[in-house]
């Protein structure tokens, strides 16, 4: 076939299509960041039914809870079935395989020992470089010459399979979509890559999903035979990936407005008892903010019970977003949630009195680096294995019986011996910004951080003199979903960074007077500590104490004590949900158990982490005082009083109230369809070009979560509900907000989460009904 | 005395939320735009209502405006490529004429 020349009108036109078509697929972001998403993100403009059904059309993904006895329904099928009976089947394994072949080899990141070279060129630059010289392996006669007369322009490659394959330029965008979801983590990881201004890997070897697009049409236009009716998408109705809906779908829609009623009933019922406490008249001993993740409401309960302390929620990103670069590292990461950009750059440095040891901390470093590249370069180079195993091997089997049987022990050894190596330094971050530096915050920069802050969540009077804004991280050992487990509003990141920065602007004497010209007095006494929550161990570190002022350290003690005291009671909390524990631990076992499980690098579940998700609740501290919530609800501080106009509310629907809705989708759709929109079981699981995992050799892309983080053995644990968001405001303040935001307006009305007000002025909750306004819910009514 | 000449082009304003910014910005490099400014967190009123541009937490919903200025024949690959967005989101694109001195700083070398 010759060349046909196509016009810059033409090739852009199919840009746009590309990027509507890719709907149907999620951006999926690098494991070592991992960001909890809506799998059905980009259709979201849809009622959540309608989208459900799209995707099963195009991903063959289950959309609805399956019963949720302990035992599967007589006759129901298993929520993920192979595709039986599709007789394209083998056809698109082939493009699969090809595709996957290539995506692996151009996008990886420093995994392979021999990078697939001219990736500068981009992604079908340099597959039709490459490409072109190989014999096909999949079978396409003259592959070599056909990739050769391939055109210049990818958009002008898929026009051309376009024609070739002979499809309408009305089904064009729906093609395409087909064509993207064969592979959505492939394609929703160059789709995300595509998206970053500022990614070294997509600065020097850019990827697209036209390029993709034009080496997967190429691919189905000669292996599904020139000329032929043979398509390979889309499939026919009830020819999806998977058979058609087992049973349990059928009534998915009702099966889980029922859950989610039950569900809601049962937490607005304990939300009107809990409204009944008042404020602490009395000093407090303490303040501490702890991020809204849903693992901080047992900790703050159990902190709460220790004594005369008030616990607030907000993101945990605090108002600061930084670029964060911490000593001895040269790469930063982004603390804060990924819809929004970086605004700061803060560096950690040794403090004064500790700079003597900087040079060995970094000789050390350099060391550790060196033996680590050595040992890695030795292992994955051709020859030098065969002499390793013999020479060395002893060394890696005293490694893995230590990990094996003392798991606690060796990881200390391990921490004894680094710490012998690389000195501790004590370190202090660069909040201030110096004259002509890009790095630190303006004064009016701190100012605003810190007065959103405050302001956001209602602490804006009764300051203790000691106040605590803790974030979170966790740790665990050969996880590649560590990062799952860390801190969402932080990116993904563990979020002490950010505590510390906040911490520091608030102790600013120049800060404070600012503010109390804006009207909010911080007393000269009260101090601010920044600390971070191991979310696995439940212990908590504290920053910066050298700082801390003598007539504090009564409070510090008093603090130290009871935050150890709320770690012991939420580990044995924690741990009696465990399924193979199931009971109520000593605290000195449950102590044990999960130290156990930071560091046992067999362990498939370290800790639960956001399963269970369900509820989203703005409102005062009172509301949920004392209320066992499960560890299931997302709770942001936030008192209507102080917000007249209502635009620190409008911030936390638009932008928390997104991210827990991301979270909560993510777990939603893992659980209810975990091969499709999870990532199948931990044990397969095969990390690949340092960005994300395949299972077994050659799979896509798995990008949601694991089957051993939302189900326990064949029954889900996380039971999959929409978010059910609760807020404490009078209903006319969100009915203002809601028309001015095209994301609330599809998250409400299209039903993806559910929303309940309580409103202040007559006690009284309310239902938002979508499209349509409020009615008042009766318990009473609700109860028959 | 420098030339007062005065070139015809196209100047093209695009509103749009800041989650397609980098799609429109690739697509305007693909035309090889030779440039564009754009207005972050812009406010107004339009057929989705009414929108602020208050400090908010989440960059993907503002809104924000790109301005470039091309020859007229690069004005239909910029709606080509930007049509299916107008028809999903809150987006619009305005084409007016402008002149300019220096045309080489709009008008890329030939053959691009």
């Amino acid at each position: 076939m010759d060349t046909v020349s196509y016009s810059d009108t033409e090739r852009m036109q199919i840009r746009g299509l590309v990027m509507i078509a890719s709907e149907i697929i999620a951006p999926y972001w690098p494991m070592r960041t991992f960001v909890h998403h809506n799998p059905l993100h980009g259709l979201e403009h849809l009622h959540f039914e309608e989208a459900i059904q799209r995707g099963k059309q195009f991903l063959g993904g289950n959309g609805y809870p399956p019963c949720l006895s302990k035992r599967s329904v007589e006759g129901e099928a298993p929520l993920a079935l192979p595709m039986e009976g599709a007789t394209q089947a083998p056809l698109i394994d082939k493009i699969n395989s090809e595709m996957i072949k290539w995506c692996a080899a151009f996008l990886d990141e420093g995994h392979a020992p021999w990078p697939m070279p001219n990736r500068e060129k981009g992604f079908y630059g340099a597959w039709k470089f490459l490409a072109g010289l190989e014999i096909s392996s999949c079978g396409i006669s003259d592959s070599q010459k056909k990739i050769a007369r391939l055109p210049v322009h990818p958009e002008d490659a898929v026009l051309e399979s376009l024609a070739i394959l002979d499809i309408s330029p009305a089904d064009w965008r729906e093609y395409l979509s087909y064509q993207l979801a064969a592979l959505p983590g492939w394609a929703g990881f160059i789709k995300w890559r595509a998206d970053q201004d500022d990614y070294e890997w997509q600065k020097a070897y850019p990827a697209d999903l036209v390029q993709y697009l034009a080496v997967r049409l190429f691919y189905v236009a000669q292996i599904t035979d020139v000329g032929a009716d043979l398509c390979v998408y889309p499939v026919t109705e009830g020819e999806g990936v998977h058979t058609g809906a087992p049973l349990h779908q059928e009534h998915g829609p009702i099966r889980l407005k029922v859950l989610e009623a039950g569900y809601q009933e049962q937490l607005i019922k304990k939300i009107i008892v809990g409204a009944t406490h008042a404020s602490p008249l009395t000093r407090l001993n303490a303040q501490a903010v702890f991020c809204i993740d849903i693992r901080s409401e047992p900790f703050r309960r159990h902190l709460e019970a220790t004594g005369n302390y008030e616990t607030f929620g907000f993101a945990g990103f605090f108002t600061v977003f930084i670029r964060y670069m911490a000593l001895g590292n040269h790469h930063t990461t982004d603390q804060f949630p990924v819809i929004m950009k970086a605004k700061n750059v803060v560096h950690e440095v040794p403090r004064p009195d500790h700079a003597h040891l900087l040079p060995k901390h970094e000789t050390g470093k350099k060391l550790l680096h060196t033996a680590h590249t050595l040992l890695h370069d030795l292992k994955e180079n051709v020859i030098t294995p065969y002499v390793m195993v013999e020479s060395l091997g002893w060394f890696f089997g005293l490694s893995l019986i230590g990990k094996i049987v003392f798991p606690s022990w060796y990881k200390n050894a391990v921490a004894w011996l680094r710490l012998k190596l690389v000195p501790h330094i004590a370190t202090t971050l660069t909040v201030d910004k110096p004259e002509k530096t890009g790095v630190g915050f303006t004064l009016q920069e701190q100012v605003f951080a810190l007065e959103t802050a405050l302001r956001m969540m209602g602490m804006t009077k009764n300051f203790a003199r000691l106040i605590l804004f803790c974030g979170h991280g966790s740790t665990s050992d050969n996880n590649p979903f560590e990062s799952a487990l860390d801190c969402g509003a932080c990116g993904g990141n563990a979020g002490s960074p950010n505590a510390r920065v906040l911490a520091t602007i608030a102790n600013r004497p120049q800060v404070r007077e600012v503010l109390a010209k804006n009207g909010l007095h911080i007393p000269e006494d009260a101090y601010f500590i920044a600390g971070q929550q191991n979310t696995t161990t439940d212990e908590v570190e504290l920053f910066d104490l050298s700082d801390l002022p003598p007539t504090h350290q009564n409070d510090l003690t008093a603090l130290n004590r009871n935050l150890k005291e709320a770690g012991e009671k939420n580990r044995q909390e924690r741990c009696a949900r465990f399924p193979e524990i199931g009971s109520t631990l000593t605290l000195s076992r449950a102590e044990r158990e999960t130290r156990r499980r930071s560091c046992d690098f067999s362990q498939v579940r370290p800790e639960w982490g956001l399963s269970g998700n369900a509820a989203f609740i703005i409102g005062r501290g009172s509301l949920t005082k004392g209320i066992n919530l499960e560890g299931r609800a997302f709770l942001h501080s936030y008192n209507y009083q102080d917000d007249p106009t209502g635009r620190f509310l409008e911030i936390i629907l638009t932008a928390p109230q997104v991210v827990a809705q991301w979270i909560n989708m993510e777990h939603y759709f893992s659980t209810v369809d975990n091969e499709v929109y999870g990532s199948g079981s931990k044990i397969y699981h095969n990390v690949v070009g340092r960005f994300g995992i395949m299972s077994g050799a050659q799979s896509d892309l798995r990008t949601g979560l694991s089957r051993q983080t939302v189900m326990n053995g064949e029954v889900p644990y996380h039971t999959p509900l929409r978010l059910l968001t609760l807020i404490e405001a009078p209903r006319e303040r969100m009915s203002e907000i809601i028309p001015r935001h095209r994301v609330l307006q599809h998250l409400y009305d299209n039903e993806w989460v559910h929303l309940v007000a309580l409103d202040p002025q007559d006690k009284t909750f309310y239902r938002y009904v979508p499209k349509q306004g409020w009615i008042k819910i009766d318990l009473q009514k609700e109860n028959r | 005395m420098s030339d007062l000449t005065l070139y015809p082009m196209k100047e093209i304003r695009i509103i749009i939320p800041g989650e397609q910014l980098k799609f429109a910005t690739d697509l305007l490099d693909a035309v090889h735009a030779t440039g564009y400014t754009m207005i972050h967190n812009i406010s107004g009123k339009g057929h989705h209502g009414p929108h602020t541009a208050h400090p908010m937490f989440n960059e993907m919903e503002s809104l924000l405006m790109l301005i470039t200025v091309v020859p007229e024949e690069k004005v239909a690959p910029v709606l080509a490529g930007l049509r299916p967005i107008f028809d999903r989101y809150p987006a619009v694109m305005f084409v007016s004429d402008v002149a300019v001195s220096r045309r080489e700083y709009f008008s890329p070398p030939d053959g691009e």
